[in-house]
């Protein structure tokens, strides 16, 4: 075995080791330059943060997860990571485990308390050790979505129940009634459109006619433009002259009457002046007349007079012969 | 009729036999090499020209194939995470599977088949010549000269070559991703280092210590065990690479059980 088999034995060992202990520091995240400090936060649950995965301090990595606990008293769960010493720490620090991405892959993240203030942050024995909170993970969200689908499995068993047969009946009924009113409703509109085209026809032909009547009065027009235009029209005006002339004469006979009527009216006022006369004379007691309508004793006696003429009359109608004989022979 | 019949059972129970009895002899070897372990003086000094037969020259191969696996990796996860997965993955799944499972196990089937072989081939052939007849009639402990430096530079030298052939697979699947995938070093490594455990590690060298133990072992025994001239030595070499192959994909199903 010569000296440079076994130096080229140690040169592979060694190589192996160096790659082994340095690779492994380096995926660690272990930064041997760097100097780096520990911190402890606590946690009801840590969620499926394991060692090794990132921390964060708005959004810069600043080092790892190194180690995981339980706490011996079973409450709580202590996380232990290192960052680089000069990460600024805010007074009121928090750790928020959350995942980085949709792939599982979590993270721990330094954060100011007001930054979350609606978590309920793991409160820590230790004024050094950060309070904690892990964000639910995608599990614990299926097992709530798991609860919920439950729930409506439940809400539908109780639907299932209370839509009883009479409720399908019901129910049944009603769809029956909407197509029945659905159908009269379209035999209406089925109607209110043979109405329409009725009307519609009407309309049509209405214009139709207008449209006949206004060419009937174009022609009209047209007619009227050739009166106008002929000799006719010339005719027309000399028998107007002569109606004219024949109410001028008509007029003066009116002219020749009214004058008639006026000397009547005259003749009327002065009889109408005697008679005034006359009443007054009436009025006043004069004459027979007057004496009859102002005297009661006159107007008795006449009466009395009268009755008793009515009661001759009447002996003479009951027997005539008492008073009328007549003898031919 | 009935001896037809009853062929397929009587062969299986002479398989089963024949398994058990070769397990017992392969357990009573390594019994008597741990009590070899006594002989210091015997294998020490034939213990580092072991190792530079077993590692040393084992490293080009297990490097070569450590190097194509890392680029088939990377291309390969690249190819697979198109589209809804982020590309940093490639980085996790090239680390992961190289540390895990294709770094040791890939890397023990390579050595299985070097190592394995010729172990069985030198001390089968010993045994044929009755060169290790000659070693027993001398009162020398054969065991402890010919077994034990082979089993120790196995046990020690399979890890480190698979550690360096898992660092040569990530290198090169890294140098895919960059050159190839237009994937930064910065995405690499963040898949690289996204889900890390050292104990990916100690798992891997776990697995590397078992199978160079076995590889070893399974060589040593079925050499031997060697019977016959070089027809029987051919067999034995045979078999030896054919068993440690299997024996290594079952103590990997086995660590990924018991350890995962």
């Amino acid at each position: 075995m010569s000296r440079s088999k076994e130096a080229l034995v140690g040169v592979v060992i060694l190589a192996s080791v160096i790659v082994v202990t340095f690779g492994t520091l380096w995926l660690q995240g272990v930064t041997l330059a760097a100097t780096e400090t520990e911190i402890t936060a606590v946690f009801a649950n840590v969620g499926v943060i394991r060692p090794g995965n990132p921390v964060k301090y708005r959004g810069v990595r600043v080092g790892r997860v190194r180690e995981i606990t339980v706490d011996p008293g079973g409450e709580l769960v202590r996380v232990v990571a290192r960052i680089q010493e000069d990460t600024p720490m805010p007074a009121d620090a928090v750790a928020i485990l959350a995942p980085e991405s949709l792939f599982g892959d979590w993270q721990l993240e330094i954060t100011p308390r007001d930054r979350f203030p609606e978590y309920r942050y793991a409160q820590p024995d230790d004024p050094d050790h950060l309070p904690g909170y892990a964000i639910p993970d995608i599990s614990q969200l299926t097992a709530t979505a798991d609860r919920i689908s439950a729930d409506i499995e439940i809400l539908t068993e109780r639907v299932g129940i209370a839509f009883s047969e009479e409720t399908a009946r019901n129910v049944a009924s009603l769809i029956d009634n909407v197509e029945e009113v659905t159908q009269r409703l379209s035999e209406l509109v089925s109607q209110q459109a043979g109405a329409f085209t009725d009307v519609t026809g009407e309309i049509q032909e209405a214009t139709q006619r207008i449209g006949e009547a206004a060419a009937s009065a174009r022609m009209s027009f047209d007619q009227v433009g050739e009166t106008l235009s002929r000799e006719e029209l010339a005719r027309i005006l000399e028998d107007l002259a002569v109606v004219a002339e024949n109410t001028r004469e008509f007029s003066g006979d009116l002219d020749e009457t009214g004058s008639e009527l006026r000397g009547m009216a005259a003749r009327a006022d002065s009889t109408f002046a005697r008679v005034n006369v006359l009443l007054a004379q009436v009025e006043a007691g004069d004459g027979t007349l007057g004496r009859l309508l102002q005297d009661p004793a006159i107007a008795m006696e006449v009466e009395g007079t009268l009755q008793e003429l009515q009661l001759l009359l009447e002996d003479i109608r009951e027997n005539p012969r008492r008073y009328l004989r007549l003898s031919i022979f | 009729m009935t001896r037809i019949l009853s062929q397929p059972f009587i062969s299986m129970g002479r398989g089963a036999t024949l398994l058990a009895a070769g397990i017992g002899r392969w357990g009573m070897l390594t019994a008597e090499t741990v009590r070899a372990l006594r002989h210091v003086d015997v294998w020490l000094r034939l213990l580092v020209p072991q190792m530079a037969r077993v590692g040393v020259d084992s490293v080009p191969i297990a490097l070569f194939i450590a190097l194509f696996t890392g680029i088939v990796l990377s291309l390969q996860a690249s190819y697979t995470f198109t589209g809804a997965i982020p590309l940093y993955f490639v980085g996790v799944l090239v680390g992961k599977t190289m540390m895990l499972e294709l770094g040791p196990v890939l890397t023990g089937l390579a050595l299985s088949g070097r190592v394995g072989a010729n172990i069985a081939a030198e001390l089968g052939t010993m045994r044929v010549t009755e060169q290790i007849d000659a070693l027993e009639t001398l009162a020398y402990p054969p065991v402890a000269y010919l077994v034990v430096p082979r089993v120790l530079a196995s046990i020690i030298m399979f890890p480190i070559v698979t550690a360096l052939a898992i660092a040569v697979g990530i290198a090169a699947g890294w140098i895919t991703a960059i050159q190839l995938l237009d994937m930064s070093t910065a995405e690499f490594v963040n898949g690289l280092t996204l889900f890390f455990l050292p104990f990916d590690v100690t798992y891997a060298l776990i697995k590397a210590t078992s199978f160079g133990f076995m590889v070893a072992t399974i060589g040593c025994f079925f050499g031997f065990h060697t019977r016959g001239g070089a027809e029987g030595v051919g067999h034995s070499t045979t078999r030896a690479v054919v068993v440690s192959s299997m024996v290594i994909l079952v103590l990997d199903a086995f660590w990924a059980v018991t350890l995962l």
